[in-house]
């Protein structure tokens, strides 16, 4: 690549790598967040044509950093599959945020309740709650559509309001029409 | 906003994440990933990545390219199987692939020699044979065979995608996150009863059922939504909108629907020509086929 791509990628890193980061910290450890982070980049600067403009480039580089965690989790599940099969239920073996972090006890509780979700809706809430993603971005990122993201966002939250003993209004009749989202 | 999801934003493990990447670790970051990214003078210090994807790209594209040769070859033989052959009819399903498991399989497959050609896979009508084939999808999952899963499921299998970079997970991944998951039992989570009771063209959403696309559902696959018609108080239509767009039909609930609602799949398609988001499938009524008297 040209000393101008070269500086464009620069740019591209030093605009979103804190937030991409982020994305890959709240869902490994410190060193594998740093790790992902540097193979969400070499993806981009592998398919850098790819990489949309603007306010789409960060949404993109989250699709990219969900591809690559995924595929690191598969590793990490490979090499402790038998004693993960001995495991009553379904706990992802790659590293959780580090314990530096700070959690309080009702954070825990919120997080074991997030674990009963499915995959793909753990990841909806946490893009929308954590990584202030639109709905709408969050439904063309994972292929589906608008009404499918506020479904799961609905029955997600009831399914956890349950799990935590927290009163919840039936989301499931109320229409969503609210935008919500915004880094924390 | 909900009490939960106020909790939810209140738990991010990471508010900050300027503070999480100080500024000599993001430099440091960036000099290993331009060096991952083919600097050669020090990409020779690490281990390149790329070769290794490649491959394992290349593994697929022939695994995919093989296991199709071998399905289609499988099928076309399943076809052209002489009658005699045949098991009689009243052999009871089986969980070995690519085996007849009806009467009627028995009775068109003498009735009617099924074409030879890869066509009749390439552009599958739905006849028992072809159930029979994709029920061994299931079958192969339910023995634990990951191999036959594998190779049956490796005609769909998933390269990377233009649209989702980075995302080169495939077969061997649903294969792993199944073994994973320990799906493995025949569990039928398909509830439809508040459909049933309306008339016609009643929503039912998120409707999963058996190993396979639970398990794909898990991996964040699948999300399916059915629609079902009723007349009379039997299910004579259903609508399949597929939010992946890849809307295939799923055996469980072909099977599911034969058995509790005495009828008996007729006819597939696609809701527009090449338009894979939305499938219907249409039953008939089991007297409506002829001869064929309805079982208690």
């Amino acid at each position: 690549m040209g000393s101008n791509t070269d500086a464009r990628f620069e740019a591209l890193y030093r605009a979103h790598a804190r937030e991409v980061h982020g994305y890959c910290l709240r869902r490994t450890s410190s060193e594998e967040a740093k790790d992902a982070t540097s193979e969400v980049f070499v993806v981009a600067w592998r398919r850098f044509d790819a990489v949309p403009d603007g306010d789409e480039a960060l949404p993109w580089l989250y699709g990219v950093a969900r591809n690559v965690i995924a595929n690191r989790a598969r590793s990490f599940r490979r090499r402790d599959r038998l004693a993960a099969k001995a495991a009553a239920h379904h706990e992802p073996s790659v590293p959780g945020p580090e314990p530096q972090i700070v959690r309080s006890e009702q954070h825990d509780e919120l997080h074991r309740a997030l674990s009963k979700l499915s995959d793909k809706d753990q990841e909806i809430l946490r893009l929308v709650e954590w990584e202030g993603v639109s709905r709408d971005m969050v439904a063309e990122m994972l292929f589906l559509s608008r009404s499918a993201i506020d479904k799961r966002i609905a029955r997600a939250y009831k399914k956890m309001a349950k799990i935590l003993g927290v009163p919840q209004p039936d989301l499931l009749t109320t229409p969503v029409t609210v935008e919500e989202g915004g880094e924390a | 906003m909900s009490d939960v999801a106020q909790l939810m934003r209140a738990a991010n493990p990471v508010p900050d994440s300027e503070a999480a990447l100080p500024n000599d670790e993001l430099d440091a970051l960036l000099l290993l990933t331009q060096s991952r990214s083919g600097n050669m003078d020090v990409q020779e210090l690490t281990k390149p990545v790329e070769p290794e994807k490649r491959q394992r790209s290349g593994w697929l594209v022939a695994a995919a390219a093989f296991a199709l040769v071998i399905v289609v070859v499988g099928a076309a033989m399943l076809l052209a199987r002489p009658a005699d052959e045949l098991p009689p009819a009243t052999t009871p399903p089986t969980t070995q692939a690519v085996t007849p498991t009806t009467e009627a399989a028995v009775e068109e497959a003498i009735e009617e020699p099924p074409p030879t050609t890869v066509a009749a896979v390439a552009e599958p009508e739905m006849t028992d044979e072809l159930l029979a084939l994709l029920e061994s999808y299931e079958a192969a999952f339910n023995d634990g065979d990951a191999d036959s899963f594998r190779s049956l499921f490796s005609v769909d299998a998933r390269r990377e995608d233009s649209r989702d970079p980075g995302n080169t997970v495939s077969v061997d991944r649903i294969v792993d996150e199944m073994l994973w998951l320990g799906v493995r039992e025949s569990s039928l989570d398909l509830d439809v009863s508040n459909c049933v009771a309306t008339d016609v063209g009643a929503d039912c959403e998120a409707a999963y059922s058996g190993p396979v696309e639970t398990a794909m559902y898990e991996t964040g696959l699948l999300l399916r939504t059915y629609q079902l018609w009723v007349e009379d108080g039997k299910i004579t239509r259903i609508k399949e909108r597929c939010d992946n767009g890849d809307c295939r039909i799923q055996m469980s609930v072909v099977r599911w629907v034969q058995e509790t609602h005495r009828v008996r799949l007729i006819d597939w398609w696609p809701v527009l020509a090449g338009d894979d988001a939305e499938l219907w499938v249409e039953y008939a009524p089991l007297w409506a086929e002829a001869g064929r008297p309805i079982a208690p």
